[in-house]
């Protein structure tokens, strides 16, 4: 099998407006995203809370529940709003998918509908009774079930012991801000921050669009231009292109602890890196990782896991966009400084001697079957050319597959010097020793 | 290797061929033409709950709980060269699971399929189970199963399946307890293996871009002798009733997590009459409980219940139970309006315009829902182990009516089948 060597168009429709569109007839299903990036700064909460206020309905469909059998009539079209950290953006991006043409009876697309369904959403929200930008109520409710949401964050022990982990480790930068604000921040919200944050995403973003699976690309194009290109309803020449993520040189190395109830710990460990600019550096730190602690075939797997019997699973993954390599575990809590350990004699032993050659060719092969696999899913395309945009990079499968096959012994060994030990994160129970 | 029939699904746009091995083994092999992965799926109706049973050779045996979990685990343990290590060499993703009545295999590679089929078909068919080797898994088995353990909606779900059935195994995690795992001896999984996994039950789905008559001859090359007989599985009596009305756990919550189930009296086999109870199921939900539900824009509109709400239909040969979860600071002001939405429901009966509503967007999700070959693989093999055609829930969709579904729900909601679970802090 080839790799995909075939980009998606990339397009800009208007200023900080980009289009990222892949037609391809052998899914059955189109994936699409509109993102709104803005920087992870004190409205995160007000975009958080806005989102589940937006979805309550709209002034054509003033119930959630219509929104919903909209939904349904429109062949189990599925359409959501959501919030997420990408690097230190905050990331609001309308998502949808539905049932490509072809499959449908003939005659029928759901494209325009769900469209203007997005839209509706976005820009024709429930308004009060006495012009209030928002129903009262309604968000008072959102407001109350977003307080509640973050007070059982912690019920779910892996989820809070990285959002904790993250917001130790990069305590005054960007990254270690929640995606969705505090309690207090929620709750001091009023209805016209809500307002404004709603006006802030459509009128100042930046927007990047991506449509994969069975579409036609220029009716695409004729959408979004309607929606965002001069003369469209969410037209603005002010749109802001967020920074890159700081990527701080790491501390000394420091140690936490924190205490919940909990049978098994969660163990993390933080690293941090300058990304390299150059092309083989890149391939080469994703293959270091990989060797690292990136699967089955991981040093930290076979050592923590098959040799020493001390986790179900230990893994080390890339946060590129951040300059951080983070190792995460769940342990036996008194196992933690053995982990520990094991984890920086390995880290040594990368930078100082290198892999073995089989240990490259394994991390080699997992990346090329990876890199195949890419064009097999709409979801996983989409994903692939979404990151690539954010890097500002647009590699093809098969040119990042050609550059990796590169990637020499020695160029692991540089890769794994650059990693600096920052912070070990360690969330237990009570009454579990360290 | 014998090719039997062919299903070909224009609606889907799928095509299965469907061949039985000299050895008995069933296989299914999907056609998925510029998909560059290929899949293979193998799996067997032995599960977590088969924990007494009469072998073929005809002994009475007990094994711990958990004990097919275990044995997945010792099966990835390959007999020369550990599984992962060769899946590894060949860049191969691949994983396995274990069910209440079924354990499954499965890899996917870009490039090396043919290797990989040799991996799958030796770890899954000639394991070496040894002491030693048993006893240096229980530690990251035990890891694995307090992971689970900490998990509010894991112990909630094991909680309510306490509260619905009194001797029925599926009270049991698939991993079982921590003291089953430190009692799991090389011998029990050793006998789990002889009495289950004889080629004649195993069940194999490749799905791809692959040519079909060269796949099956790989599969018949690789085939392993004939072990014809059968285990019988032996299940404790089970009452047709709820084993308690509410069961309550102290579990560290931020918010009580509640649990309700409504249990079938009884399972309906496999086949498909089971499916099509399963699928009048779990369309009752969705019209109970789904957003576009005016019963739950009720609900949500008066906070008896948010968007931790939710819901499935389970079932098997001889269970099978509806169960609506969600996080409420009044528990009792949850399972009273999720009661009354569903009775409710069931008294009015389902009317055809929302029947017809939600038939369309179930048809949509179906046809457009399976689109990898990992997918389709998973899918098929389901529907094998489960005695019904694929890609028959969408006859099913066309044959159904509105009265059945109302007949149906005066069935499912029966609150003297209902239990509730709670956890609290």
């Amino acid at each position: 099998m080839a790799y995909l060597q075939s980009s998606p168009s990339r397009q800009s429709i208007a200023p900080g407006v980009t289009l990222i569109c892949l037609p391809d007839a052998r899914f059955k299903r189109v994936v699409f995203q509109v993102h709104f990036d803005r920087p992870m700064c004190e409205q995160r909460s007000a975009r958080t809370l806005l989102l589940p206020v937006l979805q309550q309905g709209t002034e054509q469909r003033p119930r959630r529940m219509d929104v919903a059998r909209a939904l349904e009539e429109n062949y189990g079209s599925q359409l959501g709003l959501g919030a997420t950290r990408v690097g230190e953006r905050h990331r609001v991006t309308f998502r949808a998918s539905w049932v490509g043409d072809s499959f449908l009876p003939e005659g029928e697309s759901c494209l325009a509908s769900m469209v203007q369904l997005g839209k509706e959403l976005l820009e024709s929200p429930l308004r009060g009774e006495n012009g209030e930008a928002f129903r009262a109520d309604l968000v008072e409710r959102e407001r109350a079930q977003l307080i509640r949401q973050i007070e059982s964050l912690p019920d779910d022990r892996p989820s809070w012991a990285e959002e904790r982990f993250l917001a130790l480790m990069c305590k005054d930068e960007a990254y270690g801000r929640s995606p969705w604000g505090t309690k207090e921040t929620v709750a001091a919200l009023t209805v016209d921050d809500l307002e404004r944050a709603r006006q802030d995403i459509l009128g100042h973003s930046e927007v990047t669009i991506v449509a994969v699976g069975p579409i036609e690309p220029s009716a695409i194009e004729q959408e979004m231009s309607r929606w965002f290109a001069e003369g469209g309803s969410a037209y603005s020449t002010e749109r802001e292109i967020c920074a890159p993520a700081s990527t701080p040189h790491a501390h000394a190395l420091r140690e936490f602890r924190e205490e919940l109830p909990a049978d098994q710990a969660r163990f993390l460990f933080g690293f941090r890196y300058q990304p390299s600019e150059n092309a083989l550096s890149r391939e080469a730190m994703a293959l270091a990782a990989s060797i690292l602690g990136g699967g089955s075939q991981g040093r930290l797997f076979r050592i923590i896991r098959e040799e020493l019997s001390l986790a179900y699973g230990i893994y080390s993954g890339l946060r590129t966009l951040k300059g951080m390599l983070v190792v995460e575990a769940g342990i036996d809590a008194k196992a933690a400084p053995r982990v520990k350990e094991e984890v920086l004699t390995q880290v040594r032993d990368l930078s100082e001697n290198g892999p073995k050659q089989g240990e490259l060719d394994l991390a080699i092969a997992g990346l090329m079957n990876n890199l195949q696999a890419v064009g097999d899913s709409a979801s996983s395309l989409a994903a692939y050319w979404e990151r690539e945009h954010d890097l500002d990079l647009m590699r093809t499968p098969s040119a990042r597959a050609e550059t990796a096959k590169q990637v020499t012994l020695q160029q692991i060994s540089e890769a794994a010097q650059l990693w600096q030990a920052d912070t070990v994160y360690l969330l237990a129970g009570p009454e579990q020793e360290a | 290797m014998n090719i039997t029939h062919t299903l070909k699904d224009p609606r889907m746009g799928e095509e299965i061929i469907f061949a039985e091995a000299s050895n008995g083994m069933q296989v299914a092999v999907c056609p998925k033409r510029g998909f560059s992965a290929v899949s293979a799926h193998v799996g067997l109706r032995f599960g977590s709950t088969d924990t007494r049973f009469r072998s073929p050779e005809g002994a009475i045996v007990e094994v711990p709980d958990g004990s097919a979990h275990f044995l997945e685990h010792k099966l990835f343990e390959g007999r020369d060269e550990k599984v992962f290590e060769r899946f590894g060499a060949i860049g191969a993703q691949f994983n396995g699971g274990t069910g209440f009545r079924s354990t499954n295999y499965w890899f996917a590679s870009s490039g090396r399929f043919g290797e990989g089929l040799d991996i799958l078909m030796d770890f899954v068919q000639s394991p070496l189970i040894t002491p030693e080797r048993v006893e240096k898994e229980k530690g990251i088995i035990v890891q694995e199963v307090r992971s689970y353990e900490d998990s509010a909606p894991y112990r909630g779900i094991f909680l309510l399946h306490r509260a619905m059935y009194t001797n029925h195994p599926i009270r049991m995690t698939p991993g079982g307890a921590v003291s089953e795992v430190q009692r799991t001896t090389a011998d029990d999984l050793q006998a789990c293996f002889d009495a289950f996994y004889r080629p004649h039950q195993l069940r194999l789905v490749l799905a791809g871009d692959l040519i079909v008559d060269d796949v099956l001859a790989q599969v018949e090359a690789l085939a392993v002798e004939a072990r014809p007989g059968d285990a019988e599985r032996l299940y404790p009596d089970e009452p047709t009733g709820p084993a308690a009305a509410q069961l309550d756990e102290t579990f560290s919550v931020s918010r009580p997590h509640v649990w309700m189930g409504w249990r079938d009296k009884d399972g309906l086999g496999l086949g498909a009459q089971a499916l099509r109870r399963r699928i009048t199921s779990s369309l009752l939900l969705d019209l109970a409980l789904d957003v576009s539900s005016p019963l739950h824009e009720e609900l949500y509109l008066t906070g008896q219940t948010d968007d931790s709400l939710s819901y499935h239909y389970s079932s098997d040969s001889d269970w099978g139970h509806a169960v609506v979860s969600g996080l409420a600071d009044d528990p009792e002001v949850f399972v009273k309006g999720v009661r009354w939405a569903c009775q409710r429901l069931a008294e009015q009966g389902v009317s055809e315009v929302d029947f017809q509503r939600i038939k369309r967007a179930s048809w949509g999700n179906v046809v457009s829902g399976i689109q990898t070959p990992g997918a389709l693989a998973g899918t098929v093999l389901n529907s094998m182990l489960n005695e019904q055609e694929p890609f028959a829930v969408l006859d099913v969709l066309n044959d159904l009516t509105s009265d059945e579904l109302t007949l149906r729900a005066r069935e499912l909601f029966d609150t003297a089948q209902s239990s509730v679970a709670i956890l609290h802090s």
